[in-house]
């Protein structure tokens, strides 16, 4: 059915004027999780190598470097990574029409979707799933994606359906395919039917493309918590809610598998067995890698944020206060990573248990990058709020500070807030968004009342000023008065000392006939 | 109504299917497919006016179409299934008396001209064909008397169904029952590609055969991918000696023969029911 001259090859059902490599919807499988997981997988196994449906770059190039073949259902897709990697063999068309010899390394990392070609009538997942399994040689591996449909994330998708299925919208709905696992032991039930010992992890956010992978039995690593709660930035479209909260509860009792977006499966025929990680993690720089071990221990005490968090839901503003001013003072005195989410508290003890790369800005100050970001994460949508409306994020933040008996002015604090270490991913899911309009409508509430209040002090002022003024006016009259009353009196003194005077010096200068006027009024 | 519709006819034969005038049919909301081809259904340059219903033969023009960000598809399978409802016993002989081959030349169209090795596909089909042949020539071909004379030279019988019509003149209203009556007639059918012809002929028992140079068509778009691309998706189709219960299979399928409507179903379909009268 292949032509071997041409590259890629092309077989029944490529897709012309088509890319899955490039869809806006969902991305080619690889990342910083599942390409070093590929990666280490051919190290393990010797033999021809096969990757089925749309991968990135990241995953091919170390198949090409070691030689391999490719199927991809988009001819424009084939062609590119002809170009881009001429250590592989590229055929291009429809997964069960392929005319395939078995492969001792078989890695599907985007699912066994995106491999139907519209060209044929719609095959169950199972036809496509147990074609590809059958691509696998005796004693061979398997690494391949499974979506769960039941997952958190397909709840809180709030895609209308025709965009969330951009990548195979001629097909009906995936939910009516009966074929379809809903539990991630459907698809281990599978593998091992078909003679493979399989381990499947669980994976979020994107299936695909996961920040996060964790085996069976992993729970509430705060490695693992911290990585979904970043990594959650890289989904698109609109959330009905935010994931993570149901998503780290399931993580939290063992149960991530239930819920999370989808699952990776590792199988290996008879008489292999498969050195692999109990758990992955990978965002920005930081990749972490866990055993079994480590992924399934309980931790020791919850981290800062979560411990503040559950104090504040409490109002526990004695515990919180001590919890702040131990973290800070700590925070304070030390280097590297020391965000609330990524250091544990034990009794009176602060851990780093994360190594995130929390570089400060230059010259900045982690007390206050801190005291901004527990700031954040109290005042965020899904906490009760403690604290009045008037008080803002600054606000918070300085009284936090204030617990540890630390003093930043506005400028240190602005500086803070400004710096991209304290930023807090917050969603803009329907849920957070209804939760922060009822805050709004709380602070809507509170800023009404204000207003009414400052009104009605205003009110009161005029009144009194109006009293006041009154009183003064009086005040003013009265004295007025008295002062005119005096002044009449005193005026009505000179009149008479003036009329005195004026005889007087008549008098004085007529000597004789005063004399005589004199002698008159005394005689008579 | 998109005048594609009128083509061969097609728009013709629904109307009188639904019980309506089929001289002159009603508009169709939309754009019917009026031959098979390898995508939706139309070439890929093809213009759709913003919201029209694509009307297909099949389901596989439906998804690729959904490829192209196209939407609004109905499956109704060919005009040429209502027309077998409706003439069952046009042209019909009996089986013992059918013979020889109707034969397609790959055809041109109004707006390109194939060129190809005439004479070695002569020499093929007589190496072939067991009994007389017909070649069928679309008018532009027949038109081309360098053409027709090379295959009336041949021996064979040159026919052509004439002009599927343009823009609503010279529709050639019963293009597809004369064809109907001459595959009744014949036992096999055959052409130089998979064409609609071979589907019709092989849906009313020609034993179907797709061989020769497929030649070349002036301005043929590759977008699709082509012969090659022809024979990897039906492979059941291309031969000389072909399995017919498989043939027969993909045959039904591309023509949509389980798509057919009832007359009430496609008159609400077309919205062909009177208004007025309710």
């Amino acid at each position: 059915m292949t032509s071997a001259e041409s590259n890629p090859e092309i077989v029944p059902g490529e897709m012309r004027l088509w890319t899955d490599r490039a869809s806006a919807v969902r991305p080619a499988a690889g990342g910083p999780v599942l390409a070093p997981l590929v990666a280490d997988l051919l190290k393990q196994v010797d033999g021809s190598v096969l990757v089925v449906g749309p991968h990135g770059d990241e995953v091919l190039a170390p198949v090409a470097a070691r030689g391999g073949t490719v199927l991809v259902r988009a001819l424009p897709d084939g062609e590119e990574i002809a170009g881009r990697h001429p250590g592989l063999r590229v055929v291009c068309g429809d997964l069960v029409h392929a005319a395939l010899e078995p492969f001792d390394l078989v890695v599907a990392l985007d699912g066994v979707d995106r491999v139907a070609s519209n060209d044929f009538d719609p095959t169950p997942w199972r036809e496509r799933f147990d074609r590809l399994v059958s691509l696998v040689a005796p004693g061979g591996v398997l690494a391949a994606t499974v979506d769960n449909p039941e997952s958190v994330l397909a709840l809180a998708d709030g895609r209308r359906l025709t965009e969330r299925r951009e990548f195979g919208d001629w097909e009906p709905p995936h939910d009516t395919d009966p074929t379809r696992p809903r539990r991630a032991g459907d698809v281990v039930a599978i593998l091992e039917a078909a003679g493979l010992s399989a381990t499947a992890f669980a994976s979020g956010w994107v299936p695909s493309s996961p920040g996060v992978i964790a085996g069976p039995g992993a729970r509430d690593d705060h490695r693992l918590r911290w990585a979904l709660t970043r990594d959650v930035a890289r989904l698109t479209g609109p959330l009905l809610l935010d994931p993570r909260g149901p998503v780290l509860a399931r993580l939290a009792d063992g149960r991530f598998a239930e819920v999370s977006s989808g699952w990776l499966l590792v199988a290996a025929g008879a008489g292999r067995s498969l050195a692999l990680p109990g758990a992955v993690a990978a965002v920005g720089e930081t990749r972490l890698e866990l055993s079994a071990a480590e992924a399934t221990a309980a931790p020791a005490g919850p981290t800062v944020a979560d411990a503040a968090v559950t104090l504040a839901q409490a109002e526990d503003l004695v515990g919180l206060r001590a919890l702040v001013r131990g973290y800070l003072t700590w925070a304070a005195s030390e280097t590297g990573p020391r965000l609330p989410d990524a250091v544990q508290v034990t009794g009176d003890e602060i851990t780093r248990v994360v190594p995130a790369d929390d570089v400060l800005a230059e010259g900045g100050d982690p007390a206050a990058v801190a005291a901004v970001w527990l700031a954040r994460r109290l005042l965020a949508p899904d906490v009760r709020r403690i604290w009045p409306a008037w008080l803002g994020e600054d606000g918070v933040a300085r009284t936090l500070l204030a617990m540890a008996g630390l003093d930043r002015d506005d400028a240190a604090l602005g500086s803070a807030a400004a710096d991209p270490v304290a930023t807090l991913l917050v969603l803009d899911d329907v849920a957070t968004l209804l939760e922060v309009n009822a805050q709004l409508r709380t602070e809507l509430t509170a800023a009404r009342g204000a207003v009414f209040a400052h009104e009605r002090l205003a009110g009161n002022r005029d009144r009194q000023l109006e009293q006041r003024s009154v009183k003064l006016a009086q005040a003013a009259h009265r004295t007025e008065v008295a002062e005119l009353r005096a002044q009449q009196a005193e005026d009505e003194l000179n009149r008479h000392r003036r009329r005195f005077f004026r005889r007087a010096l008549r008098a004085a200068r007529r000597p004789r006939s005063s004399a005589k006027r004199i002698l008159a009024k005394l005689r008579g | 109504m998109h005048h594609h519709n009128h083509y061969y006819g097609q728009a013709h034969i629904l109307a009188r299917y639904c019980g309506l005038n089929d001289r002159f049919p009603p508009p169709i909301p939309g754009y019917l497919q009026h031959g098979w081809n390898i995508f939706d259904g139309w070439n890929p340059q093809h213009e759709f006016y913003d919201g029209a219903w694509r009307f297909v033969w099949s389901d596989a023009p439906r998804r690729r179409g959904y490829m192209l960000g196209r939407r609004e598809y109905r499956v109704v399978g060919a005009p040429w299934n209502y027309l077998l409802q409706m003439e069952p016993d046009l042209g019909v002989v009996a089986d013992e008396k059918r013979e020889g081959t109707l034969w397609f030349l790959f055809h041109g169209w109004e707006g390109g001209k194939i060129t190809g090795q005439h004479a070695r596909l002569i020499d093929e089909i007589k190496e072939t064909e067991p009994g007389p042949v017909t070649m069928s020539l679309y008018y532009t071909e027949y038109e081309r008397p360098e053409i027709r004379r090379v295959y009336e030279k041949a021996g064979f019988r040159v026919i052509s169904f004439g002009k599927r019509g343009w823009l609503y003149e010279d529709t050639h209203r019963m293009f597809l029952y004369h064809q109907l009556q001459e595959f009744r007639r014949h036992a096999r059918v055959a052409s130089n590609r998979l064409s609609t012809a071979v589907f019709y002929g092989a849906s009313v028992g020609c034993v179907p055969a797709v061989y020769g140079d497929p030649m070349e068509l002036a301005g043929e778009d590759q977008a699709f991918g082509g012969t090659a691309r022809i024979a990897r998706l039906w492979p059941e189709l291309i031969g000389k000696d072909l399995d017919l219960t498989a043939a027969r299979e993909v045959v039904d399928a591309e023509l949509g023969v389980s798509a057919l409507h009832s007359p009430e179903e496609l008159r609400m379909l077309f919205d062909w029911e009177r208004h007025d009268e309710r």
